[in-house]
């Protein structure tokens, strides 16, 4: 209890500096789980070889079904389907990509082939936890955007899944690793199977308590996790399909919310006692970590950056999206954790590994930011290419198409408006292209394109944009010029007002459209009402 | 480095504990029961399973937790009123049925030293088993529930006492009795220590990091979790139980504002561990010989079942508690502890008594622990039965008054679901046109300053949605931007027939919510170009109306 106790301690600790930092709290756990080691005041019993009942080992063992568990649950292509093609290409290219460079990186540091393979891996892939905590805090994570980089960290979860099946049967040979290929697509099958046909049926059917559900689904878990075992698998294989088999709806609702209290308890003790087996690095080690850390921060983003604009986006929304995938996954970690307990690495490789995580982890909120999307912009070389129709005056400007454009339009060109609409989505300029509606493609914050817009001589400007930032470098931009802004909190409401814009509040229009149909649908009692405000 | 026979033992634990759970669930058994039997099967019946040290540890969390929880459910002034009322029958009880099973253990051939230990044993009633079952019927709180749980606290005190006793009984004779009456001043002086500690750390301490905590749920759940370990290591250190150490964390988060939250959050970890405890249970019973003698396993479980109620309910009736009350909390001791297997263990272990008295304790224990569940998942049919056939007469307690139902029941209501701008702004309008309103979000900045009633907690909790009365309200809306919750909040209203509004944040939804019967749906871009427009026309723009 006393170990237990400790562990949680410092999680606590971890979670609380994670929040006052404005940290993701994994790199927070993870190095003071190394402090709790380094300082000697934990430490595994026997070693990291073989421990029998040794409470750290049952945390990192309990900490690492659950997470992998709980990320195959959220393995809902339903989701992604709509991106399949992007997910599909920035994923596979990103995690081929990069787990070459890695790999040849880690050769040319002196490490053997397949301690070298095992580093390419570890920097293959991108971390979903953290990826999820941005998208989050930025308001993205369902947005299109959002939803594709999702999809990539959940099809890079899989691939890495795949790859830990095939390392841990490296050693005996192409026959050995075909067979555990096939035992993995057979769990695969299953959990397929399960998820389709019997997961939804079973919790609509039998309308279990939550006590009986949680029981339930754990149950499900060992059974995969026992499956994997027989059939020669890591348990982590068995956890992932398990989770799969429970990722459709209502099965992934209905047991995301019993399942997060576990979760959140098992990840903070795993990490901190996955930091605690980190053993205290050598300089070679430290250096080692620094070269493959930068490689993740300086390869990932124009890696991502050209296949995710290649597949329509926009190139701010493809250089958002490669600064956020710039750090290593914490399936690097159980890759690591793998290799450990498989014999192929050494304790000082799974340190470098865990200390790459770290560092990189530490460094996305810092390096995926708007500023720093802003500060690449014009580096980026097809930034130029744009479709211009000269600079007008008198006018009025549209920031931002968005699903509402054409409402916004419509009545301004009635009035005889001449018109211009900035989008940065290459399927929305098409379809204006189509209409006939003058327009450039570009990023409506960004001053060049503003010039090149005219907003300064516009007569109007009406701006539906994605983040309050943006219309407030327009409002820097164009003083003198009305600037009419949709946005959805009250407090940026106030912001631009202060600025000198005039807001529009959507929630406030929403709430009087609402309203309208409460007072005549439910406020008057007239139920079986199927009306739908679409 | 993996320990295999560790997660093969939990997998099957958790494996058994859920086919059994299930089946129960069908046959309306309670699920202590099941996972009972469950550990059963996996113990002495195949021997499949052997309790590591780290399933122990899990079973040591999940009576923490579970203790935790019902400290966070019973605040000092819950608490304070039943204070006399447990210590005096707690008291009382120990020494009645103790009297009571060394004349039943002496009637039926027990020496003295066997006698005395078996009756001991029988004394206490299974903190864990009552709170688990009051916690599943919503209970605790109720004046029986904090009666039990007063009691079960004087039993816990009572039984250190009794352990430092034997403990210098079983050294030989080299503890005096000076240093025995040591120990039990320092159980009692620790008892106070610790409580002034956590009295003075809830007052002063805790409740200005914890504001700062909650705006993070999984922050402030951490928080707790550690606060609870730590106190439950104070109690070790003070030579006091992990039930007293975790009870008392609880306590001293109880009068904090996210205490039901928190509860809820801790819940399902609990529920977890408490299952691997119950069925670790089973898997411990070492029945052995014991299933020869079962006139005596009948005798002796008769007496739990029987004798101890009526003690019992004899004290509490004496206090003035009416005859409801005293039933209710009567029910609740019909079955002996975990701690009275430790007990007798010990006596094993220091030569006092024969193997084979802890395999009877043990089938005592099953019997006991099984049916006594059974009486108190329906103490209210069994009410009803004992007092229609004149059984409660004998002991002219007050007669019952109505049962109050305490928790005042929401209907007819607007719940809102997520308190962004859009959800205060609907918040406010609908309680502004008469509508009783009901706001919920996790964080407590944003529930501030609502005309409404308010509710802090994660709506994929299913407790939350039946704490907010889901299925009695009149609308759902949900102003979250968060598309899983409100998928899930959808399946929610249609599997209880609520109409639902919700917000819609990405047009790609909108399929997927009609499909779902939702009957609103909120589109604030598309909204905002009509007021737009309005600002347009105002500002001389546009003339008309489009």
């Amino acid at each position: 209890m006393t170990g237990l106790a400790l562990l949680l301690l410092t999680a606590a600790i971890g979670h609380g500096l994670a929040r006052w930092w404005r940290l993701p709290v994994i790199p927070v756990l993870l190095g003071l789980g190394m402090a709790l080691s380094f300082s000697g005041l934990i430490e595994y019993s026997t070693g990291t070889d073989g421990s029998a009942h040794d409470p750290l080992v049952t945390a990192v063992e309990l900490g690492l079904t659950f997470l992998v568990f709980a990320s195959g649950i959220e393995l809902n292509p339903h989701r992604f389907r709509r991106h399949q093609r992007s997910v599909l290409w920035i994923g596979a290219v990103q995690f081929l990509m990069a787990g070459a460079l890695g790999f040849a990186v880690a050769l040319g540091l002196g490490f053997d082939r397949l301690v070298a393979f095992y580093l390419g891996l570890a920097v293959s892939a991108s971390s979903t936890l953290v990826g999820l905590r941005q998208l989050r805090m930025t308001r993205q994570a369902f947005e299109p955007f959002g939803r594709t980089v999702l999809g990539v960290l959940l099809l890079q979860d899989a691939l890495m899944i795949v790859m830990i099946v095939v390392l841990s049967r490296s050693l005996e040979g192409p026959g050995a690793m075909a067979m555990a290929l096939a035992a993995t697509a057979g769990l695969a099958v299953a959990a397929f199977l399960m998820q389709r046909y019997l997961a939804r049926p079973l919790v609509l059917r039998f309308k279990l308590d939550e006590e009986t559900l949680l029981i339930g689904a754990l149950a499900l878990l060992f059974v995969f996790v026992g499956v994997a075992h027989q059939l020669g698998l890591p348990l982590i294989v068995g956890a992932f399909f398990a989770g799969f088999g429970l990722s459709r709806f209502p099965a992934d609702g209905v047991l995301r919310g019993q399942l997060s209290s576990l979760s959140d308890f098992f990840l903070a003790i795993f990490f901190t006692a996955l930091g605690a087996l980190v053993l205290l690095p050598d300089a070679t080690t430290l250096v080692q970590a620094f070269v493959l850390a930068l490689l993740v921060v300086v390869i990932t983003p124009p890696l991502v950056t050209i296949v995710a604009e290649w597949t329509g986006f926009s190139s701010r929304a493809a250089i958002e999206s490669g600064l956020l995938l710039a750090q290593t996954s914490e399936y690097s970690l159980v890759l690591g954790l793998t290799g450990l307990a498989l014999g192929h690495l050494t304790a000082e490789v799974f340190s470098l590994i865990a200390l790459m995580a770290v560092l990189t982890m530490t460094l996305t909120p810092f390096v995926a930011t708007d500023r720093v999307t802003r500060w690449l912009l014009p580096l980026h070389p097809l930034r130029h290419r744009i479709d211009t129709t000269g600079a007008p005056r008198g006018h009025v400007l549209i920031l931002g198409f968005g699903s509402a454009g054409m409402w916004v339009v419509k009545p301004l060109r009635a009035e005889g408006y001449d018109l211009l609409v900035v989008d940065d989505d290459p399927v929305v300029i098409d379809q204006l292209q189509r209409a006939k509606i003058p327009c450039l493609r570009g990023d409506g914050s960004d001053e060049k394109t503003l010039a090149q817009a005219g907003a300064r001589e516009a007569r109007l400007i009406i701006a539906s944009m994605r983040r309050v930032g943006d219309v407030e470098k327009v409002l820097r931009c164009v003083a003198g010029v009305p600037v009419v802004a949709r946005v959805f909190e009250a407090e940026d409401a106030d912001h631009i007002r202060r600025l000198g814009g005039i807001p529009v509040l959507n929630s406030e229009a929403a709430a009087d459209a609402f309203m309208e149909w409460f007072r005549s649908r439910i406020a008057g009692r007239s139920e079986g009402a199927t009306t739908a405000a679409v | 480095m993996f320990d295999e026979p560790f997660i093969r033992s939990l997998g099957l634990i958790v494996i058994a504990g859920a086919l059994f759970a299930l089946v129960a669930r069908l046959i309306r058994m309670p699920a202590i029961v099941a996972y009972l039997i469950a550990g059963l099967v996996l113990g002495p019946l195949t021997g499949l399973v052997e309790i590591s040290p780290t399933l122990s540890l899990i079973s040591e969390v999940g009576i923490a937790l579970l203790l935790f929880l019902v400290g966070l459910e019973l605040s000092f002034d819950k608490i304070r009123d039943v204070g006399p009322v447990s210590v005096v029958a707690g008291l009382g009880q120990v020494v009645f049925t103790a009297i009571g099973g060394l004349l039943i253990c002496w009637l039926l051939g027990f020496g003295l030293m066997e006698g005395l230990f078996l009756a001991v044993a029988l004394t206490f009633s299974s903190t864990v088993v009552v709170v688990k079952l009051l916690d599943e019927k919503q209970e605790l709180d109720s004046l029986y529930g904090r009666i039990a749980v007063g009691i079960f606290l004087v039993q816990d005190l009572v039984a250190i006492v009794i352990l430092t006793f034997l403990t210098g009984l079983s050294a030989e004779g080299e503890r005096t009795a000076g240093a025995i009456l040591i120990g039990v001043a320092r159980a009692f002086g620790g008892m106070a220590l610790l409580l002034g500690a956590v009295l003075v750390a809830a007052r002063f301490v805790m409740p200005r990091p914890l504001e700062w905590a909650a705006r993070s749920p999984e922050t402030l759940f951490i928080w707790s979790l550690t606060w609870c370990f730590l106190v439950v290591l104070g109690a070790h250190f003070l030579h006091l139980s992990l039930e007293i150490g975790a009870f008392l964390a609880g306590v001293s988060l109880a009068q904090l504002p996210y205490n039901e939250d928190l509860r809820r959050r801790v819940h399902p970890l609990m529920n977890f561990c408490i299952a691997v405890f119950f069925v670790s249970l089973g898997i411990r019973m070492e029945l052995g010989a014991a299933r020869m003698e079962w006139v005596t396993v009948v005798v002796l479980s008769l007496f739990v079942l029987l004798g101890n109620p009526l003690i019992f309910m004899w004290i509490i009736a004496r206090m003035g508690y009416d005859e409801r009350t005293s039933f209710f909390t009567s029910v609740t001791v019909a079955q002996i502890s975990e701690f009275s297997f430790i007990f007798v263990g010990l006596g094993v272990s220091s030569g006092l008594v024969r193997v084979d008295i802890l395999s009877l304790t043990a089938l005592v224990g099953l019997v006991t622990i099984g049916l006594s569940s059974y009486m108190i998942l329906y103490n209210r049919q069994l009410y009803e039965f004992c007092r229609r056939v004149g059984l409660l007469r004998m002991f002219r307690s007050p007669p019952a008054r109505e049962e109050v139902e305490t928790r005042k029941l929401r209907q007819g209501h607007v719940l809102i679901v997520g308190m962004n701008t859009l959800g205060r702004d609907l918040a406010r309008r609908l309680t502004g046109a008469g509508e009783t309103v009901l706001a919920i979000d996790t964080d407590p900045g944003k529930l501030r300053g609502l005309p409404c009633a308010t509710l802090l907690g994660n709506v994929e909790y299913l407790t939350v949605l039946e704490e907010a009365g889901l299925s009695r309200a009149r609308l759902v809306i949900s102003a979250l931007q968060i598309e899983a919750t409100n998928d899930l909040l959808a399946f929610r209203c249609r599997s209880n027939g609520v109409p639902y509004a919700v917000h819609v944040i990405d047009l790609e939804q909108t399929d997927n919510l009609l499909e779902m019967d939702a009957r609103y749906l909120m589109i604030p871009k598309v909204d905002g170009v009509k007021l737009q427009t309005r600002e347009l026309q105002r500002r001389g723009f546009l003339s008309h109306s489009p």
